[in-house]
C-alpha cells in the first residue's frame, strides 16, 4: 500500500484492541487504506514523514482520520495530538481520541487541543463494534474534508 | 650543483649568437656611434646614483629616502642595459642582457608605482623661502611659548612620551628647589614621592596612549616631592603638545597646601555648623534666611525651604516684633555683636524663647546669627519671677496689715489726750503726737530734731538731765516725771507723765515720753476752791415754827424765779418735776421732819421759766425738844454735770450693747487676770456662762493655760502694751480642740481680746489636707502605674509610687521627662508610636493598647496601657495607666505560636491529604484503564470465536463462550461501580438548588429501557426543591429507582411510589416498591459495599449502588434506611437536613 494514500492512521499500542478495531473495520470494508502504528513516536514519524518514514511519503498527503489512543508508552496520545494540531500542514487532519476509561481526566484537555472526537472504548463487544463501525463510516464516507 | 653551474654557463654563453658586429651591415661609424652613445648613457646613469647616495649619506632629515634608492637602482639598471648593449658588439651574451632588461623593467615599474603613490606629497614640499619663514615663525612662537611658560603662575613641567623632563619653568625651580639643569632629562618621577612612583608610571603610560587635556581640579589631588625631601599637596593639569618629535606632555603643577588648609577649616566650620546644638543661620541684608543649620530646622520644625522663603521676622512672636525690628535696625546701621532674646514660632505654632547673638558682616551686610533655645530657662525665670511676685504680694499684704495695725496704734495715740513724744538717743524729738502741738503750740516741724531740753523750764533742766542719764542706763525702766515746759507763746506748762527707754526695741527704737498737761488741773484746783466758796450752790431754810421759807439768791437763780420771789413750803416742792422725783423729795422731807433723817438727792426741777434742770439737794434737820423746828440745806445746779453723765451712760450702754451683740467674742481682762467683761459670743467660745467667768481669773477657768503659747501672748500684751494678732489652737478642759483667731489689744483696764471661732474653717482645711493625703495614698497604692501627662507636650507632671516600683526610675527622673525614657529598641514601640497614642488620647479618644516598656535596668516589660483625657483641677491632662502584663503577654505569644504551629500542621495535613487524593485519583484512573483493556480483549476474542468458528463449536461450547462474556461484563461493571464509589468519597460537594421533580422524571425516562415489565405503575408525589450536589444526588435517585424497577420486575402488578415528608427538621424522601423485598433483619447490611441480599442470577448487580447512596447522603448530612418484607416490597428512605438559608436570605 503506498503510504501516501493512507486513509486511516490507527495509533494503538494494545495489539488486541488494534486487532479488534481493524477486524471490525474490515467487516465493513473500511480497512483497505488503514495503517497501524504502535506508539506516539511512530505516529509522529509517519505524519511528519521523518525517521523511518523519511522519504517514504509526503507530509501533504494527509490521512482522512487518525484514531489515536491516549494511553501509550514513550509519547502519549495527547502529545501527538498537540503536535498535529500545532502544525499548519497537519492541523486539518481529523483526530479521534480513543480511551479505555470514562474516568479520563484529559477529555477536556483533548477538546481544547482540537481533538475532533473522543470515544470511550466499551468493554462489551457489541458496543465496541458499533463504535468502530460508526467511526469508520463517519470519517471516511460521510465527512467532507476541507480540501 | 652541476645544474646551477650549467645555468650560469648558459647564461653567460655567447656561442649561440654572432657578435653584433656580424649582424646586419654595421658600418664602423654606425657601430661605434652606437657603442659610444651606450657607454655615455651608462656612465651618466652610473654617476647619478653615486651622487644621490653620497647626498643621502650626508643629509639625514631627508624624506622619501626609499624613492631615492629606487630611483638610483632604476638608473643603475638602465645604465647596465646600455653597457650590455655596447658589449654585445663583441660578446653576444643576449641571455644576460635579457635578464638585465627584465630586472630593469621590474625596478622601473616599482619606481613608477612608488612615484604615483607619493607624488602628491612630493609636490607639496615647500620651497626653501617658505621653510625659512616658517622656521622664523617657529623661533618666535617658541620664544613666546617660553615666555608664556615662565609667566605661568604654576610650575610647568614638560616631559616627553618617555616621561623625561625636557623643559621646566622658573616656578618649577622655585617650587621644587631644583635647578633647571638638575631636572632636564630626568624622569618626572623625581618630583613625586617614591611611594607613588609605581602608580605614577602606570598612570603616565596610560595617559600617553590617550593624551587629552585634563584641566585643574579635574584630576586627583597628588603629592609632590621637593628636593629637600618634603612633600606637599598639589593639583596638576595636563595637556598634550603634539610636536614633530612626538607627543609632549605639559603639566602645570599648583601647590595647594594653603587651599587644603582652608578647605579643612571650612569643613571644620561646616561640621561645627551642622552639628551645633545652637541654631545658626546666615540672613541676607533683607532679613531673609540664606543658610540655616540642621538644628535650626530640627528645633523649629520647619523644612529648610520653608525657612528660605521667609524673613526672620515672620517667625517672631507678635509681641516681640517691635523689639526685634529695632535690634535689626541697629545691626543694619552697623552695630557689632548684639545679644537679645525673643520668641520664635515653631512649625507646631508653639513658641520657643531664643537667645540670639547676631553679628553683621560689614562688607556684605549679611547677618551671622546664633541662637540658643532658652525656653526652659525662661520658664524657670518666669516661675521665679512669679514666685517673687507672690512673695512681694505677701510682703505687701503683711505691710498693709502692719500698716493697719500701725494706723490703729497711731489713731489711738493721736486721738489720745496724752502727749506722746518719741526721742532718739540724743533726746532729739523724732515724733510728737498731735496732742503735743495742741498743748504747747509748737508745730511738729518746729520741734522735729530739736532737743527736748530746749523747752524745759530752766529750773527743771538739772532734774531732766539726771533723768536722761538714768534712762540711758536703764533701758526699759519706766520713770515718773513732772516738770515745766515752755509754750510757744512763752508761758510755761506743767506736765506729768512717764518716760521709758525703748531704744533697744526693734519695733520702737525710741525713748518714749508719755505725758499730760496738768496746768489745767492745777488751775482747776484753785478754781474749785473758789467755786466751793462762791458756789453755784444756793442755800435754803424752812422755819417750821414760823412756817417761813428762805432761799438764797443763788437758789432763786437756780429756780429762775423773780429776784424777790419768796416761796412757801408747798410751792417749793412744786418746782420738783412731777413724778418719782417729786414723790421722793416729798417722802424725804416728811421723813426728815419726822425722824431727822437727812437727805442728799439729785433730782430734776422745772424752773420758773419752765426749764428742766438737774439739781442736787441736801437737807438736814434741827430738833428742839424732840420736835423738828427747822430744816435747811443747800441747793446746787448740777444740770451740766448731770447731762454729761447721762450722755456718758447712754454711750456706755450703746457700746456695751454693741459689744454684747458682736459675733466676735469680746473679753476684757484686768491686770489681775480676772475677767471683767465678756460678751455673748465669748460665752460660746469659752463654753462658760458669763456669771461663771466674771471675777474669775483666766487660770482658774482654763487650768494649764500657763503652759501654752497663748499664755505668753497674754503676758506680753499686759507687759508691753502692744496689740497682737494670732491664730491659736485651744484645748478646752474637756479635751476638745477649738481654733480661734485672737486679737489682743491693751486697754487701760488691762487687755481687750477679740476672738473669732475658726474651728470650722480649720476643720475644713484639715479635711482638705486629709483628703489630699488620702488621694495621694490611693494614687500611690494603686495597682497600676499612673502617669499624668501634660496634654500639649506629653511631659509627665505626676507619677505614682507604683510607676517608680515598676520602672526602677526614681520619681525625680520620671517627672518632667517624656515617654522617651521608657522606650525600648523594638521598632514597633517607638517614641513616635507613643506620641501618636498620646495625640489620639489628647483628641479625646481613649486608647487601650499593649506596649513594650524599657525599665531603668535595661530590661523590657510588657504593659497594658490605658490612656484617657481628663480634666484635673481645671487643667486638661492625659492619664496613663500602665499594668504589667508580662505573664499574659507570654501566654498570648505562646497561644499565637501554638496557633501558628497548628495552622502549619493543618496546612501540611491538607497538603498530605491532597497528595493522597491525587495519588488515589491517578490510581483509580489507571485501574479503570488497565483493568478494562484485558476485559475488552476477552469479550472481543470470545466474540470472534462465536462468529468465525460457530460451525465448529457445539451448543455447550457456545454456552461457555456466553458465560465467559457475561462474567467479563460483570467484572467491567464492578470496576465501574467501585470507581464511582471511591470517587464519591473524595469528591467535594457543590451545593446548589436542585429541582427534585424534574430530576426524578428525567431519571425514570432514562431507566425506561431497563424496565421489562409493561405493567409497572408509577406514583410520584410532588417533591420539594433541595439544596444539594446535583451530580451525586442524581446518582442517589438513579440507584434507588433502578433498584425499585429491578426488584419489582418479577411482581404481577409492579408499583413504585416516590414520595416525601418532613420530620424533625429533616426532609425525608422515599422510594417504595412492591417487589421481592427482603428480610428486615438484614437491612443494616444493605448499605455495605458488596453486600447483596439477592443472588446475581436472580437480580443483576454489583452490590455497590446502595453503598454509594449511603455515602452521598451521609456527606449531605442526612441518613439512609430501609424497611421491607419478603415478597411484599421494600421502601428506601433518605433524609436531608432542612436548610433555612432561603428563609434567612
Amino acid at each position: 500500500m503506498p503510504l501516501n494514500s493512507v486513509d486511516i492512521l490507527l495509533v494503538e499500542d494494545n495489539m488486541n484492541d488494534a486487532e479488534l478495531t481493524i477486524r471490525e473495520l474490515k467487516k465493513h470494508n473500511l480497512s483497505n487504506k488503514l495503517f497501524h502504528v504502535r506508539d506516539g513516536e511512530e505516529a509522529l514519524e509517519f505524519i511528519f514523514a521523518t525517521g523511518k518514514f523519511a522519504g517514504q511519503r509526503q507530509v501533504d498527503y494527509v490521512p482522512k482520520v487518525v484514531l489515536l489512543d491516549i494511553q501509550m508508552p514513550k509519547i502519549n496520545g495527547i502529545e501527538v495530538l498537540q503536535q498535529i494540531k500545532e502544525n499548519e500542514r497537519t492541523k486539518i487532519i481529523p483526530v479521534v481520541m480513543l480511551t479505555s476509561s470514562k474516568e479520563d481526566p484529559d477529555i477536556q484537555r483533548c477538546y481544547a487541543l482540537g481533538a475532533n472526537s473522543y470515544i470511550v472504548k466499551p468493554v462489551n463487544f457489541e458496543g465496541f463494534a458499533e463504535s468502530i463501525k460508526n467511526l469508520g463510516f463517519y470519517w471516511l464516507l460521510l465527512n467532507q474534508p476541507p480540501h | 650543483m652541476d645544474q646551477v653551474g650549467e645555468f650560469f654557463s648558459r647564461l653567460f654563453s655567447s656561442s649561440d649568437w654572432p657578435p653584433r658586429w656580424h649582424c646586419g651591415e654595421w658600418t664602423s661609424f654606425h657601430g661605434w656611434l652606437y657603442i659610444i652613445s651606450d657607454l655615455l648613457i651608462w656612465s651618466a646613469y652610473f654617476t647619478i646614483p653615486i651622487v644621490i647616495i653620497r647626498y643621502l649619506s650626508k643629509k639625514k632629515d631627508i624624506r622619501f629616502v626609499k624613492l631615492y634608492f629606487l630611483f638610483a637602482a632604476f638608473i643603475l639598471a638602465c645604465g647596465a642595459t646600455h653597457l650590455l648593449d655596447a658589449i654585445a658588439f663583441w660578446i653576444p651574451a643576449y641571455r644576460l642582457s635579457a635578464l638585465f632588461r627584465f630586472v630593469t623593467g621590474i625596478i622601473s615599474w616599482v619606481t613608477v608605482f612608488y612615484l604615483i603613490k607619493n607624488l602628491p606629497q612630493i609636490f607639496s614640499l615647500k620651497p626653501q623661502k617658505a621653510l625659512e619663514a616658517e622656521i622664523e615663525q617657529r623661533i618666535i612662537s617658541e620664544e613666546k611659548f617660553r615666555g608664556l611658560l615662565e609667566a605661568a603662575p604654576d610650575a610647568m613641567v614638560i616631559a616627553n612620551e618617555k616621561g623625561l623632563i625636557i623643559l621646566v619653568n622658573r616656578q618649577t625651580e622655585k617650587l621644587f628647589g631644583y635647578t633647571k639643569d638638575e631636572l632636564i632629562s630626568k624622569p618626572v618621577e623625581i618630583l613625586i614621592p617614591t611611594s607613588l612612583h609605581h602608580k605614577h608610571v602606570a598612570h603616565r603610560e596610560k595617559y600617553t596612549q590617550d593624551p587629552h587635556v585634563r584641566s585643574m581640579g579635574a584630576g586627583l589631588e597628588l603629592e609632590a616631592l621637593k628636593k629637600d625631601g618634603s612633600k606637599f599637596p598639589v593639583e596638576i593639569s595636563l595637556s598634550p603638545l603634539v610636536t614633530k618629535d612626538g607627543t609632549l606632555i605639559s603639566a602645570s603643577v599648583r601647590d595647594i597646601t594653603e587651599r587644603i588648609k582652608a578647605e579643612k577649616k571650612i569643613k571644620e566650620f561646616q561640621y561645627f555648623f551642622n552639628h551645633s546644638n545652637d541654631l545658626s543661620c546666615i540672613a541676607n541684608n533683607e532679613g531673609f534666611f540664606e543658610i540655616v543649620n540642621p538644628s535650626f530646622t530640627k528645633i523649629l520644625g520647619y523644612s529648610e525651604n520653608e525657612l528660605y522663603n521667609h524673613s526672620f521676622i515672620d517667625f517672631v512672636h507678635p509681641d516681640d516684633i517691635a523689639a526685634s525690628l529695632e535690634i535689626y535696625g541697629q545691626l543694619k546701621s552697623g552695630a557689632t555683636v548684639l545679644h537679645f532674646t525673643n520668641r520664635y514660632r515653631k512649625k507646631d505654632n508653639s513658641y520657643l524663647w531664643l537667645e540670639w547673638n547676631a553679628t553683621p558682616n560689614p562688607i556684605t551686610g549679611k547677618l551671622y546669627c546664633i541662637a540658643r533655645d532658652i525656653t526652659d530657662r525662661k520658664k524657670a525665670e518666669d516661675a521665679l519671677s512669679k514666685l517673687n511676685e507672690e512673695l512681694e504680694q505677701r510682703v505687701e499684704e503683711r505691710t498693709i496689715e502692719i500698716e493697719k495695725n500701725e494706723k490703729r496704734f497711731r489713731a489711738l495715740i493721736e486721738n489720745s489726750h496724752d502727749i506722746i513724744t518719741l526721742m532718739n538717743d540724743q533726746f532729739n524729738v523724732i515724733y510728737r503726737s498731735p496732742s503735743a502741738s495742741r498743748t504747747n503750740g509748737w508745730s511738729h516741724e518746729e520741734l522735729k530734731d530739736v532737743s527736748i531740753l530746749k523747752n524745759i523750764h530752766p529750773a527743771d533742766i538739772e532734774i531732766a538731765k539726771e533723768i536722761m542719764q538714768e534712762l540711758i542706763k536703764n533701758p526699759g525702766k519706766e520713770l515718773h516725771v513732772s516738770f515745766r515746759i515752755q509754750h510757744k507763746d512763752k508761758h510755761y506748762l506743767w506736765v506729768e507723765g512717764t518716760v521709758i527707754n525703748l531704744l533697744h526695741d526693734a519695733d520702737v527704737k525710741a525713748i518714749v515720753f508719755n505725758f499730760r498737761d496738768i496746768t489745767q488741773r492745777k488751775k482747776l484746783e484753785t478754781l474749785l476752791h473758789k467755786a466751793n466758796t462762791l458756789a453755784r450752790m444756793g442755800s435754803w431754810e424752812v422755819d417750821l415754827v414760823n412756817e417761813t421759807v428762805y432761799w438764797s439768791d443763788i437758789t432763786r437763780e437756780i429756780h429762775e424765779t423773780e429776784y424777790k420771789y419768796v416761796p412757801d413750803l408747798s410751792t417749793a416742792i412744786i418746782f420738783y418735776k412731777e413724778g418719782p422725783g417729786r414723790d421722793l423729795i416729798t417722802q424725804k422731807v416728811k421723813e426728815a421732819i419726822e425722824s431727822g433723817k437727812p437727805w442728799d438727792e439729785e433730782l430734776q426741777i422745772i424752773t420758773a421759766k419752765n426749764n428742766e434742770k438737774w439739781i442736787r439737794t441736801i437737807g438736814e434737820t434741827e430738833f428742839i425738844n424732840g420736835k423738828c423746828v427747822r430744816i435747811y440745806g443747800s441747793f446746787q445746779d448740777i444740770h451740766q454735770r448731770k447731762e454729761a453723765e447721762e450722755k456718758i451712760i447712754a454711750s456706755e450702754k450703746r457700746f456695751r450693747t454693741t459689744l454684747d451683740n458682736m459675733l466676735e467674742g469680746a473679753q476684757i481682762i484686768g491686770f489681775d487676770w480676772r475677767y471683767i467683761y465678756i460678751n455673748d459670743s465669748f460665752e460660746k467660745h469659752a463654753r462658760y456662762r458669763r456669771d461663771e467667768m466674771i471675777g474669775y481669773t483666766v487660770m482658774e477657768k482654763f487650768p494649764g493655760i500657763e503652759q501654752t503659747e497663748v499664755y505668753k501672748v497674754y503676758e506680753r500684751c499686759f507687759a508691753e502694751r502692744v496689740s497682737i494678732h494670732l491664730e491659736n489652737e485651744f484645748k478646752f478642759p474637756d479635751g476638745t480642740i477649738g481654733w480661734f483667731e485672737l486679737s489682743f489689744q491693751p486697754i487701760p483696764e488691762g487687755i481687750f481680746i477679740l476672738s473669732i471661732d475658726i474651728t470650722e474653717r480649720k476643720k475644713a482645711e484639715a479635711n482638705i489636707i486629709r483628703a489630699e493625703t488620702n488621694y495621694r495614698e490611693i494614687f500611690d497604692k494603686a495597682s497600676d502605674a499612673i502617669y499624668v501627662h501634660e496634654i500639649d507636650t506629653g511631659r509627665i507632671i505626676e507619677v505614682n509610687q507604683k510607676a517608680v516600683a515598676i520602672t526602677g526610675f526614681s520619681k525625680e527622673e520620671i517627672l518632667n521627662s517624656n515617654p522617651e525614657i521608657f522606650t525600648s529598641d523594638n521598632p514597633e514601640y517607638t517614641v513616635t508610636h507613643a506620641v501618636t497614642y498620646l495625640q489620639k488620647a489628647a483628641a479625646g479618644e481613649p486608647q487601650l493598647f499593649d506596649w513594650l516598656t524599657r525599665k531603668k535596668d535595661g530590661s523590657d516589660s510588657w504593659m497594658e496601657v490605658n490612656l484617657k483625657k481628663a480634666t484635673i483641677a481645671g487643667e486638661e491632662r492625659i492619664l496613663a495607666f500602665f499594668r504589667e502584663i508580662n505573664d499574659r503577654k507570654k501566654a498570648q505569644l505562646e497561644v499565637q505560636k501554638l496557633n501558628e504551629e497548628l495552622e502549619q500542621k493543618v496546612i501540611s495535613r491538607t497538603e498530605q491529604l491532597k497528595r493522597t487524593n491525587e495519588e488515589l485519583e491517578a490510581f483509580s484512573y489507571s485501574v479503570s484503564h488497565d483493568l478494562r483493556a484485558p476485559l475488552r480483549g476477552i469479550i472481543g476474542f470470545t466474540n470472534i470465536l462465536e462468529e468465525d468458528y460457530s460451525s465448529k463449536l457445539d451448543d455447550e461450547a457456545m454456552r461457555i463462550t456466553s458465560v465467559i462474556k457475561t462474567n467479563t461484563m460483570r467484572m467491567a461493571n464492578l470496576i465501574d461501580d467501585l470507581l464511582a464509589f471511591s470517587r464519591m468519597g473524595r469528591q467535594e460537594l457543590l451545593k446548589a438548588p436542585v429541582d427534585t421533580n424534574t430530576m426524578v422524571r428525567e431519571i425514570i425516562d432514562e431507566l425506561k429501557p431497563t424496565n421489562k415489565n409493561p405493567q409497572l405503575q408509577w406514583h410520584i408525589e410532588p417533591l420539594p426543591e433541595i439544596d444539594a450536589d446535583i451530580a451525586t444526588m442524581r446518582q442517589v435517585w438513579t440507584n434507588l429507582i433502578s433498584n425499585a424497577i429491578k426488584y419489582s420486575s418479577t411482581s404481577q402488578k409492579p408499583q413504585i411510589t416516590i414520595g416525601h415528608y418532613t420530620e424533625k427538621q429533616q426532609q425525608i424522601f422515599f422510594v417504595k416498591d412492591n417487589g421481592v423485598g427482603f428480610n428486615n433483619e438484614y437491612r443494616n447490611k444493605l448499605f455495605r459495599v458488596f453486600q447483596r441480599l439477592h443472588n446475581s442470577q436472580d437480580f443483576e448487580g454489583t452490590g455497590i449502588g446502595l453503598a454509594i447512596v449511603e455515602k452521598v447522603i451521609t456527606k449531605h448530612g442526612g441518613k439512609v434506611w430501609a424497611e421491607a418484607e419478603v415478597n411484599k416490597g421494600a421502601c428506601f428512605f433518605f433524609s436531608l437536613p432542612v436548610t433555612n438559608e432561603k428563609n434567612e436570605k
